[in-house]
């Protein structure tokens, strides 16, 4: 597990940014043991505060459950999970959708590019 | 909670710091950045009582520093401070028999993570290493707060990446440090909170991912406002 | 209190290389005078056998016996030991500075460690003492030894045997090394003492505020003694000579224990409160 940080984002969002897109991908399923804090800031190479502090807005988002001296795991509640995944599909797409529009392409033509974009990439996903 | 509170320190009669004020807080890393050259070291000796301020006071955890802070909070300046031919074995059975806070299993860890050889002499170290041992020595204290000063300055690339792990781990967990450094791309994404120190004053103090979040802007981005204007 | 003997062993350790190469030196120096005076004498004896053909007794008319005072009062036997009170001289300089000008700057380590920062006093302090203790005790044991070495080397009927409480005696630096009278021993080493404590003093002004310290730690030399020897010269000028030698003694002594208190409780706050790296 390595991220390249950007510096700009706070670092707290950018682990937890990392973790929806292993459960989107499906690298991560509903039940699956995650790091501690502590191994999570090694292999991440972060602050243990910083951690810390990912591990807990998790948690308020209902994305992982701890319960008490146990390992920390990922939801079972299938609506978060298909939640992740939609947020990061409509995230990606608005992105999209502002690029294109502030350079005014129209709809017909956006559509059209993406068709074949989508098509040249097949079906590789990474 | 470590409190500098308007501290002035005049050498002659330039003066260095002009009615300092910061707090570092426990469990956090906040880093301590000037450009120029003086002054963070002066608060990290003042702070040890190292050397005499003109005015303001430092507090540890609402307590004046006396001798049994010195168990409390340890100083990592960026000169080796033992003896030359101590071996860093020696230097550890020095420690121990000081501070009743030592941790030999700590310092096991780090040797071994540093791959130092205990039977090395301290002056035989190369750069990196010495840095390492001064880390080594420093850590393996039970400390609730840790001043470092300059951990990065001066040696290779590697021995920079692996004191950076050290950051990460738990040797630095629940702990207070005050780092400084002027090489902050090193740790960057590490550091909790930033003091801004320029011509002897505060000229800022944040969070880092509050400035990352609220202005999106990196910490980097921070200081080319502050000190390039 | 636990620490301070842990620092005192700690500079003992570091001052004993030191130590031991003195007393090796001074051993062998002394012993090569011992062999040169010897030969010195026993040449005399042998030109007086050989050229005037004298008797034992007619060489001890024109020469003498020879005795240990021969070869105490050669240089061969005093070099070595002004060499080792330069040495302990310089030492009490070099015990704090090398901790600021040593290749890596100990004294951060030292002023940090959790203990009460008079303690490095204290050992330092000790450590002096108890070095020229151990200098002047191996001395006393190396004069036996050089005895021994004479005795073995000349002749037995030309050797006059002096005992080390009569050398002490008659001699001007083995007297003031190792008096022969308690008081005596007392008062030159509580002057010494009070001397070393004085100059710690110094040298802790002068490492707290540096150039200008030079100033205060020399004022402050020089006041102290004056302190401690100012009833005496009242006694002398303006009293002439009203008190009695016993009380001036007793003023002096008063005197002097303020004089070593202040000394050390200054000392105290420079290393609490001013001290620099």
């Amino acid at each position: 597990m390595n991220i390249q940080f950007n510096n700009r984002d706070p670092v707290y969002i950018q682990v937890i940014q990392h973790f929806k897109l292993q459960i989107a991908k499906g690298f991560l399923e509903s039940g699956d043991v995650i790091p501690s804090r502590r191994e999570l800031a090694s292999q991440l190479k972060i602050n243990p505060n910083t951690a810390q502090r990912a591990y807990k807005e998790m948690e308020e988002e209902g994305l992982i459950k701890t319960e008490k001296n146990q390992p920390s795991k990922v939801t079972h509640d299938q609506d978060v999970l298909r939640g992740v995944r939609n947020e990061l599909i409509d995230e990606a797409v608005s992105q999209f959708v502002d690029s294109v529009k502030s350079i005014n392409v129209p709809l017909e033509d956006a559509m059209k590019l993406i068709e074949t974009h989508y098509k040249e990439k097949g079906d590789s996903n990474d | 909670m470590i409190e500098v509170k308007d501290i002035v320190k005049r050498f002659g009669r330039k003066t260095v710091l002009d009615q300092v004020s910061f707090t570092a807080e426990k469990g956090q890393i906040t880093c301590l950045i000037g450009i120029n050259g003086m002054g963070k070291t002066t608060i990290m000796n003042a702070i040890m009582k190292l050397t005499p301020l003109q005015a303001g006071e430092i507090l540890i955890d609402g307590e004046k520093v006396t001798k049994d802070t010195f168990e409390k909070i340890v100083f990592i300046p960026d000169a080796t401070i033992m003896l030359p031919h101590f071996t860093i074995e020696m230097a550890m059975e020095f420690m121990n028999d000081f501070y009743k806070n030592w941790n030999q299993r700590r310092a096991d860890d780090m040797l071994a993570f540093f791959k130092l050889n205990r039977k090395d002499k301290i002056a035989s170290l190369s750069k990196g290493n010495t840095a390492k041992v001064n880390l080594l020595l420093g850590l393996a204290v039970d400390a609730d707060y840790i001043l470092m000063d300059e951990p990065f300055s001066g040696i290779d690339i590697f021995s920079r990446e692996q004191i950076a792990e050290v950051f990460t781990s738990y040797l630095i967990e629940d702990r207070g440090v005050l780092i400084t450094t002027h090489e902050i791309g090193d740790i960057e994404h590490l550091i909790d909170k930033v003091v801004l120190l320029n011509d002897g004053k505060i000229q800022k103090e944040f969070m880092t991912e509050d400035v990352r979040e609220l202005e999106g802007k990196s910490v980097i981005d921070v200081l080319r406002e502050v000190f390039v204007q | 209190m636990k620490n301070f003997f842990k620092l005192l062993n700690f500079e003992l350790n570091r001052v004993m290389k030191l130590l031991i190469s003195l007393m090796v030196f001074t051993l062998i120096v002394q012993l090569i005078g011992v062999f040169v005076s010897k030969n010195n004498y026993l040449t005399q004896v042998e030109m007086l056998q050989q050229n005037d053909g004298s008797s034992v007794s007619q060489v001890l008319q024109s020469v003498g016996y020879f005795s240990f005072d021969r070869v105490v009062n050669s240089l061969f036997f005093i070099g070595p030991i002004m060499i080792c009170v330069a040495a302990i001289m310089f030492y009490i300089f070099l015990i704090w500075y090398r901790d600021w000008f040593g290749k890596n700057t100990f004294v951060y380590r030292l002023l940090m460690l959790p203990t009460a920062r008079i303690n490095l006093f204290f050992a330092k302090l000790t450590t002096i003492l108890l070095a020229t203790f151990s200098l002047v005790g191996f001395q006393l044991v190396a004069i036996q030894i050089e005895m021994l070495v004479m005795k073995w080397t000349v002749p037995s009927e030309y050797v006059m045997e002096v005992t080390l409480r009569q050398l002490i005696e008659i001699h001007p630096v083995l007297s003031l090394i190792a008096p022969n009278q308690f008081s005596l021993f007392m008062s030159l080493y509580g002057v010494g003492v009070l001397t070393v404590i004085i100059l710690f003093t110094a040298i802790l002004l002068e490492r707290s505020y540096r150039m200008k310290g030079v100033l205060f730690g020399g004022t402050f030399v020089i006041a102290a003694n004056l302190l401690v020897i100012l009833p005496v010269i009242l006694n002398e000028t303006v009293f002439h000579s009203f008190l009695y030698n016993g009380e001036l003694l007793l003023i002096v002594l008063g005197l002097g224990v303020i004089v070593l208190a202040s000394s050390v409780w200054l000392s105290k706050r420079l290393l609490d409160e001013k001290i620099r790296v």
